[in-house]
């Protein structure tokens, strides 16, 4: 019985080992974005520094990378919320949008923060500081809806 | 040559009304700044008020599907001009997709799907509307 237990331990060890090798493209960080959100636009620094907190590890070029994002298999789930997370939106190339674009995410932002949808769990137990409260999810929102107004006048 | 005559003078009545029509409706239009004068004409009110409104309304029980449009806030002016013409924008999108009413719901309720005319009356009028709202 020990001796099973010993070989499956051995065993999972070894898979352990063996999957860090799968190769898989980390995602690229870029820190110098000049078409990025917060500065080619005037945010509200209570604003910037949330959407810096919550959202820009998988909504912009900026992500970090916490410890677990380097071991397999957290890695692959992390690299690919980044690489879907990026796809969806990514505020690092804001300026780039068109103003439709831009007044669809806007418009996305204030109903899923409002409604709780985002940051994902997952994130948000593992990143404290992207915990949003109640107060924080309303002023994001007003300042979408805001800024969502200002791209029609 | 009398009888000859009526017939191009009745087409150039006809477009010279419907011109000024059309002209007096972007006149219309291009100034609205609130939703009131939103226009919804009796046959998309229908189909919205029929297959959208359960969901999309101030009595919908489901508090994301409100929150995400809610047709009364176009009427009520809850909704600001600039956010009006993105959920109309929206409507257009996801009606492109076929993904409204969703998979779900419609299994539950087969009724509520949105035949292929329906749609695309919904989203000409959403279409319409919006380019009206951005003055294009």
């Amino acid at each position: 019985m020990k001796r099973k237990k010993k070989t499956i331990l051995a065993i999972l060890l070894v898979i352990f080992v063996l999957i860090q090798f799968y190769p898989i493209d980390k995602p690229l960080v870029i820190e110098d974005n000049p078409n990025d959100l917060i500065v080619t636009n005037t945010i509200p620094d209570n604003i910037a520094s949330k959407l810096k907190a919550a959202c820009y590890d998988c909504h912009s070029n900026e992500s970090t990378f916490p410890w677990y994002s380097s071991i397999a298999p957290t890695k692959w789930l992390v690299y690919d919320h980044i690489a879907e997370g990026r796809e969806e939106l990514n505020f690092s190339n804001w300026n780039t949008l068109s103003i439709d674009d831009k007044s669809d995410i806007l418009d996305d932002i204030s109903s899923i923060v409002l409604e709780g949808e985002m940051p994902i769990k997952g994130y948000t137990i593992l990143h404290s500081e992207a915990n949003l409260s109640e107060a924080d999810r309303e002023a994001i929102a007003t300042w979408a809806d805001d800024m969502l107004d200002t791209l029609y006048d | 040559m009398k009888t000859k005559m009526i017939l191009p003078i009745a087409i150039l009545g006809i477009v010279f009304i419907l011109f000024s029509f059309k002209n007096n409706t972007i006149e219309k239009y291009n100034d609205i700044s609130t939703i009131e004068t939103l226009d919804i004409p009796a046959n998309v009110k229908a189909i919205i008020d029929n297959k959208c409104m359960g969901c999309h309304s101030n009595d919908a029980k489901n508090g994301k599907s409100k929150m995400k449009l809610n047709f009364d806030n176009i009427s009520n002016g809850e909704y600001s001009r600039g956010k009006i013409i993105s959920k109309l924008d929206k409507i257009v999108k996801i009606l492109s997709k076929d993904k409204m009413p969703p998979e779900k719901f419609l299994a539950k309720y087969p009724d509520k799907k949105l035949t292929s005319e329906e749609s695309k009356l919904i989203s000409d009028w959403a279409s319409e509307q919006s380019s009206l709202m951005k003055g294009e």
